[in-house]
């Protein structure tokens, strides 16, 4: 934060990088439209580093705070029809906000994760552990509702999620590479 | 909001569900924009919703046959305690208007030449056996059935004799509706409980099942008639 207030242009990139991916996650759900998503998070960085050169922000995890709220704030703007402020950025490192944004997902099709999911249900060895990722995800059942019902402890509960994330984000790597997709993240 | 918090309380799943407090939604989101690895799993778990959901849309997901969520409730805990309580708050309440009743009608028999009595019978088992004094021959003995918790088109109620090992049917009826929804109340005349010890049985039935199937509805209720002093 301080490089940023010395005027450091690589210190800005590795900023715009670091926080990018989540800003953008953040304001695509937000908003549902990918392109404006992108607009309100060039436009967040570009008042954030204005910001940060003429008075760093101290603590440094406030700084995810500090974006949050800039985003929404702009993003309600938006809403409310206010002209936006122009996306005309003048940092060089605000300008890479939309090439680098993708996650590892954006490059495989609905039809490609589904076929993913079916080999990862077809690779749960035990019933009950597919029942966990059909009720926790499908369902949206809670998480005490489900260790209740199948008689397992929030432990296994934890960690048959983490394995089943684990490898469903492999199997996505692994169709997509197979297709000569550039697979990001 | 750390990463131990994050998977300890699901946060993610609820997060993708909209079920987070707004305090909670607010800590997570700034949590995940400077923490890769929970974009990576937030991300990943999206994927999986999505794809769990177009799969089971699309039909081509092979679930294991449940039973209805009615009948997984039904077999539930939950529903055990809440039927018990159920229970326990309408055999209360039916006793206090059985005696607010009795109270009435006594008032009201007392104008009149006629006697009745009104005999709630208990059908639980393990518990006390109702025990009157034998009725005179021109009174009316009305005897009080739990009609349990399932509610059947009709009733049938018999009434039996026990003496020694053997037992003697001595009245019988049919057609029998719920009262209060929660007893059937059968009259027997006076000159049929002689001294001696009785059994009152409770059958219901469906109208669209054979005439001749009835179920038994709750626990055969025992009831003992001593002679008057």
């Amino acid at each position: 934060m301080k490089r940023i207030g010395q005027g450091d242009r690589r210190a800005e990139e590795e900023f715009v990088r670091y926080y990018q991916r989540g800003l953008v996650y953040l304001l695509k759900r937000r908003t549902g439209d990918p392109q404006l998503a992108l607009d309100l998070a060039q436009d967040t960085f570009r008042i954030a580093i204005e910001k940060l050169r003429q008075s760093p922000i101290e603590q440094v995890d406030r700084v995810g705070a500090y974006l949050r709220g800039t985003a929404l704030n702009l993003l309600s703007a938006d809403r409310r029809k206010n002209t936006r402020r122009a996306t005309t950025a003048d940092s060089d490192a605000v300008g890479a906000v939309a090439d680098a944004a993708a996650g590892p997902f954006d490059h495989v099709s609905s039809e490609q994760v589904q076929r993913v999911v079916r080999m990862l249900l077809n690779e749960l060895p035990v019933e009950r552990d597919r029942e966990i990722l059909i009720r926790t995800y499908l369902e949206d059942q809670d998480k005490s509702l489900i260790c209740e019902a199948l008689g397992v402890d929030s432990a296994h509960y934890n960690r048959v999620l983490f394995r089943a994330k684990q490898r469903f984000r492999e199997l996505v790597v692994s169709a997509a590479s197979q297709r000569g997709l550039r697979v990001v993240g | 909001m750390d990463r131990q918090y994050i998977r300890d309380h699901q946060v993610i799943e609820r997060y993708l569900s909209g079920a987070l407090t707004a305090d909670e939604e607010q800590a997570f989101e700034e949590a995940y924009l400077g923490d890769a690895e929970i974009l990576d799993q937030l991300e990943t778990a999206e994927r999986l919703r999505e794809g769990l959901k177009g799969a089971d849309a699309a039909g081509r997901l092979e679930r294991a046959r449940r039973p209805a969520p009615w009948r997984q409730w039904l077999a539930s805990p939950r529903y055990a305690a809440a039927a018990s309580l159920l229970l326990a708050v309408s055999v209360g309440f039916s006793t206090i208007l059985y005696r607010e009743n009795r109270t009435l009608r006594e008032d009201s028999l007392s104008s009149t030449s006629m006697i009745t009595r009104y005999v709630p019978l208990e059908s639980v088992r393990g518990g006390n056996v109702t025990t009157i004094e034998a009725p005179e021959q021109d009174e009316l003995t009305v005897l009080l059935l739990d009609a349990g918790i399932v509610a059947y088109d009709t009733y049938r109620a018999v009434l039996t004799r026990a003496d020694g090992a053997e037992s003697e049917e001595i009245w019988r009826r049919a057609d029998l509706a719920r009262e209060l929804g929660e007893t059937i109340s059968i009259g027997v005349p006076g000159r049929t409980l002689r001294p001696g010890s009785y059994e009152a049985r409770l059958e219901g039935r469906m109208n669209d099942w054979p005439a001749e199937r009835f179920e038994e509805v709750s626990a055969r209720t025992p009831l003992t008639v001593v002679p008057r002093d």
